[in-house]
């Protein structure tokens, strides 16, 4: 069937057609121009050759692989252990299960400087952790400041973001058909085994949506970080954004602007790969 | 004999739940309980956080106030009338946020999911790309280009970014993929135009769709720190989330007080979309073998 272009298509794609190009293609164009030219003229990789060599640029990076490989997984197992247990409720007819969702989701909600606010009364040096540690004649720790903060961040990551996730794998799980279940059961197979080999494949292209809600959790986890630890965290929370962000009060545009290129890069090679990879398992 | 072990699970699985809605329950208590401190009460257990002054005395946990005041409510209400001035700037900078991106996402998954034209591909894909990025790339660019408009200072630097980003195009998107193309063609052989099929037949099934984006754009938007901070220099045109997180200064007293008021709309907002929300997530993971399918066709 031949596909003709619907003119009207213009009136109703014109407002999403110009912002996307204002606010994002064209300050894209300017980074792309900013990290290969600068005052004295074109100036190709260096940027590049100075971001590779840079210590916090490598740091950042190593932090973000680090907390993605550990909390992810961490998500994936409390987002499908709720899950379970949420549709476990569910079939017994549990009349608390509705609120339980609500509540599930309440954390996500709660906006950053609330949390931070609470968090730094516990926290800070002559906050309530430091304060009962002192009462038993231990010392006060910086928990600001601390090899503890990764954990503290990884707690708030998890906690905001498992209820989404659980929601979704919810539906998921809803949707495999009962009868298989049953007949599995019918056949012996104990509980663990039905949840590997029959509900997690089917549910894989749930899995790899929350896989990609966790990704870009790690990145919006930034915002609870920078108003928690401040402008310059101590190391092992040092995260790309910070690097990012130091650079742009710093006015090294350059850097700035082949960080970003990067982080663009690998998104959209990521992006590529799930549609390809999706495909050709479609395709099978 | 199988019943006992059923009960055992489900108490064991019931537990499992407490555990984890306990940190909320628990949270919401702390602010709302704190927030009924008197002045006198608050100096008095978290003292010494306050600038100025440091007592070195380590603040005590405290979830019921020995008396119960609304100082903290009348000192931020009353006695402060700033407080009004960047409540009202969150709340308009959101609303304004929001109807803009309702009315962008629609049309553009309308056009995205029913109708044909070049560069549709490109589109699609730089939306779902726009969508996973962080913010943090595109705001020294983005400040450039508001200085060269002009347009820095004003609300609209902080508002127009943030209609365009994308997630709603897509969230909306999935929602219209689930409208069979048959329902729209019988509507076009009997005469209707694109324009009233869009208002009379696609809006009307994606309105879930539509309250899921709503309280999911709030709570972006609701949030938002970094954009206000460097686009808007007087510090009166600043939303409430700056100034809980950045001014402590400004609310000293008052900060339990602000935190339940600040949390107040969001909480409506998502009793209010609370249905459509829980109907929204799941469908619209449904889609993405679809639009992988379209890809390789190709």
């Amino acid at each position: 069937m031949k596909k003709k272009n619907d003119g009207i298509a213009v009136l109703f794609v014109l407002p999403l057609f110009f912002g996307i190009f204002l606010f994002y293609y064209f300050p894209f164009f300017t980074t792309i121009k900013e990290s290969f030219w600068s005052d004295v003229g074109f100036i190709g990789i260096y940027e590049y050759k100075k971001l590779f060599l840079s210590e916090a640029f490598r740091l950042s990076i190593r932090n973000m692989t680090f907390f993605s490989l550990t909390s992810i997984p961490l998500l994936f197992i409390l987002a499908l252990s709720t899950a379970l247990s949420m549709r476990f409720l569910n079939l017994k007819k549990c009349k608390i299960v509705s609120v339980l969702f609500l509540l599930h989701l309440l954390p996500m909600l709660i906006p950053s400087a609330v949390i931070t606010v609470v968090l730094k009364i516990f926290l800070e040096t002559y906050g309530v952790l430091n304060g009962f540690l002192v009462e038993h004649g231990k010392e006060s720790i910086d928990f600001l400041y601390s090899k503890y903060d990764i954990i503290i961040l990884e707690g708030i990551y998890l906690w905001k973001n498992y209820g989404y996730c659980m929601i979704v794998l919810y539906g998921g799980i809803n949707g495999v058909p009962e009868e298989t279940i049953e007949s599995a059961k019918l056949d012996g197979a104990g509980n663990f085994t039905i949840l590997i080999h029959i509900i997690l494949p089917q549910i894989r292209s749930f899995l790899l949506f929350v896989g990609s809600l966790g990704i870009v959790g790690v990145f919006k986890i930034f915002r609870e970080e920078y108003l928690l630890f401040g402008k310059y965290p101590y190391d092992s929370v040092y995260m790309l954004q910070n690097f990012i962000n130091n650079k742009l009060y710093a006015m090294d545009y350059g850097s700035l602007s082949a960080a970003s290129l990067i982080l663009i890069l690998s998104f959209s090679v990521l992006i590529y790969f799930i549609f390809i990879k999706k495909g050709k398992e479609n395709e099978e | 004999m199988k019943s006992k072990s059923e009960k055992w699970k489900s108490g064991f699985i019931l537990f499992y739940m407490f555990l984890c809605i306990i940190p909320v329950i628990l949270f919401f208590l702390f602010i709302l309980c704190n927030s009924f401190l008197s002045s006198y009460e608050f100096i008095k257990t978290y003292g010494m956080i306050e600038h100025g002054n440091r007592i070195s005395q380590y603040a005590q946990l405290s979830l019921l106030p020995e008396k119960f005041s609304f100082e903290q409510y009348i000192g931020a209400f009353w006695e402060s009338s700033d407080f009004w001035y960047y409540f009202w700037n969150s709340v308009g900078i959101s609303g304004f946020i929001a109807v803009g991106t309702v009315v962008v996402s629609t049309g553009g998954a309308y056009a995205l999911s029913k109708l044909h034209f070049p560069g549709k591909r490109l589109v699609l894909l730089s939306v779902i790309l726009i969508m996973m990025l962080p913010y943090q790339i595109m705001l020294a660019p983005q400040m450039m280009m508001m200085d060269k408009i002009g347009l820095l200072n004003h609300n609209a630097s902080v508002i127009l970014p943030n209609i365009f980003t994308t997630f709603g195009v897509y969230l909306l998107y999935q929602f219209m993929q689930n409208i069979p193309k048959e329902c729209l063609e019988a509507a076009q052989m009997d005469g209707a135009g694109h324009i009233h099929i869009f208002f009379k037949i696609v809006l009307p099934q994606v309105k879930d769709g539509i309250s899921a984006l709503l309280i999911l754009n709030l709570i972006d938007t609701w949030n938002l720190v970094e954009q206000p901070l460097l686009f808007l220099e007087n510090q009166y045109q600043y939303p409430l989330s700056v100034i809980l997180s950045e001014g402590e200064t400004l609310i000293e007293n008052h900060v339990f007080a602000c935190c339940v008021i600040f949390v107040i709309p969001i909480l409506l907002v998502f009793l209010a979309c609370k249905d459509s929300l829980l109907n929204g997530i799941s469908s619209s993971v449904l889609n993405i073998e679809k639009i992988a399918l379209e890809k390789v066709e190709k």
